[in-house]
């Protein structure tokens, strides 16, 4: 029935679809492929961040959470907050996961927020500090100065909770424009296919 | 001039060969300290490492005819008069369990881990004298007077393992003219929090005391210092490399050449008490000075007594 009103159409009608349709077609693809393609690159984004900032966070709150002066670390992560808007909370924890320090919201609530969360380990200076489980003499210049560092035990942990919603608010206008250009290429397309269909009917 | 060169670089004929093996067998035996007549000197040592191989290589040089091994046994079935030298911790420990009446001579072992062993040791019938592993609070304090040359305040953490050092650390303060601050950390005590309680003071002067300063936290006291930008002075190379201001260190030769005097006193039939190095030298580091703003003068690097030069 179809295919049979498709054969009953008119030269222009066709020549019409022939350069709209396609279009039309190339328009809902694209926008579905930008949306997904804008979801997916905030996703990995926010996991690469997160995994950097708590990595980042591991090395400076160590100080902090070993000696228990963390009124820097209180500061550092405020200002962290203020500054980028993807996250929402981020917390350090002591060894027994007691927390240490909050800033924000805590991380343990809404659904969509993705937790990143790293151990803060010592890093143990191997030197030679005189003690009596050294058992080997002890020597104050050894031939071989050369300090190592080991990991020690867990102190405590790092927590950062990050929100997708404000990166793909920010994706969100890109995501407008881009669509809105397909959509003009679009019209364009059913434009140049009018056009196409007066010049035919010309004697 | 080139015949000159060519001269010199001459090989030795047969006889100069033999000229130059008695020469230098000469002076092995010239240079070779005596033993206290009629004793042998019988070297203890620890756990094999390279450290101890470097040791017992500079004593052979110092003391060719020594005895040497890992067991107290072995050395104990010998016969004669002997004088037990043991290096590092764990062979004073096997000296001291082994119930020797001969006299022991600590080397390498430094003053709180040698007093430790000798309290928990098994009643002793020998004289037990040491030359302990770290450099004297005197000249600590010396080096800190010198780096600084104005009135400083110099804290240090005691334990209950290091507390004998407080009245030689006053002593040391006055005669340097600087002023001293003693912390006492408890055993339950966090080290950290303890040094943020100390004012600020402009040196922390560390001493081995494994209480206080071990591995697992030595990287957040340096880091802790640094922030309320106070220097710290250590008492090796190696806490120099990592991270302290300077230290006052004794080396192994430095060592070694002070044993000569221990030996010569218990062949005297009087052992000398447990004393510190005698010989030190200063190690500093630069990246550390200069990140604290203090300048270090030729004569601070230049600072110690070094033994003397022995006559040939």
């Amino acid at each position: 029935m179809k295919l049979r009103a498709w054969q009953e159409w008119g030269i222009a009608t066709r020549l019409v679809a022939i350069a709209v349709l396609p279009a039309l077609m190339m328009f809902i693809v694209v926008s579905v492929a930008l949306y997904l393609a804008a979801q997916d690159e905030v996703r990995t984004d926010v996991q690469e961040r997160g995994r950097l900032l708590a990595a980042a966070l591991v090395e400076s709150s160590r100080y902090g959470v070993v000696s228990g002066n963390v009124s820097y670390l209180d500061r550092t992560l405020k200002g962290l907050l203020t500054v980028d808007k993807s996250i929402t909370a981020i917390e350090v924890l002591d060894a027994r996961r007691q927390p240490v320090i909050v800033a924000g919201e805590s991380a343990e609530q809404p659904p969509d927020l993705e937790v990143f969360e790293r151990p803060i380990q010592v890093e143990v200076l191997d030197v030679d500090v005189f003690d009596s489980a050294a058992r080997g003499p002890h020597v104050s210049q050894p031939t071989d100065p050369r300090i190592r560092l080991r990991a020690g035990e867990t102190a405590g942990y790092v927590r950062v909770a990050m929100s997708p919603a404000p990166l793909l608010e920010a994706k969100r206008e890109r995501y407008y424009l881009a669509v809105a250009m397909v959509l003009f290429a679009t019209l364009f397309s059913g434009v140049a296919g009018l056009y196409l269909v007066q010049w035919l009917r010309r004697p | 001039m080139r015949a000159d060169k060519k001269n010199r670089m001459a090989p030795l004929s047969g006889s100069r060969w033999m000229v130059f093996a008695l020469l230098l067998t000469w002076s092995t035996f010239v240079l070779a300290q005596p033993l206290p007549p009629g004793y042998e000197l019988r070297v203890l040592t620890g756990p094999d490492s390279s450290v101890t191989r470097e040791i017992v290589q500079t004593l052979s040089r110092r003391y060719p005819r020594m005895q040497i091994g890992s067991d107290i046994k072995t050395l104990a079935a010998r016969r004669g008069p002997a004088v037990y030298v043991t290096i590092g911790p764990s062979a004073l420990e096997a000296a001291l369990a082994g119930e020797t009446d001969r006299p022991i001579v600590s080397l390498f072992t430094s003053s709180p881990v040698f007093l430790g062993l000798l309290r928990s040791a098994p009643r002793r019938r020998a004289p037990v004298t040491a030359i302990y592993a770290e450099v004297s609070p005197t000249d600590q304090m010396k080096l800190i007077a010198q780096l600084y040359r104005r009135r400083v305040t110099v804290a240090v953490l005691l334990s209950d393992a290091t507390a004998y050092l407080e009245p030689m650390l006053r002593q040391a303060a006055q005669s340097e003219d600087v002023d001293v601050h003693v912390e006492r950390v408890a055993s339950d005590d966090n080290v950290i929090r303890t040094l943020a309680r100390v004012p600020s003071s402009a040196v922390l002067l560390a001493v081995p005391d494994s209480r206080i300063y071990n591995a697992a936290n030595f990287r957040t006291i340096l880091e802790s210092t640094y922030r309320r930008g106070q220097a710290v002075v250590g008492f090796s190379t190696t806490l120099v490399s990592a991270g302290t201001l300077a230290a006052a260190y004794s080396s192994i030769d430095d060592t070694i050449a002070q044993l000569d005097s221990v030996l010569d006193a218990i062949a005297a039939g009087h052992p000398p008490e447990p004393q510190f190095p005698r010989y030190w030298r200063v190690a500093i580091n630069d990246n550390v000075a200069r990140s604290l703003n203090v300048v270090i003068e030729d004569t601070v690097r230049n600072l110690g007594h070094r033994p003397p030069t022995r006559s040939q």
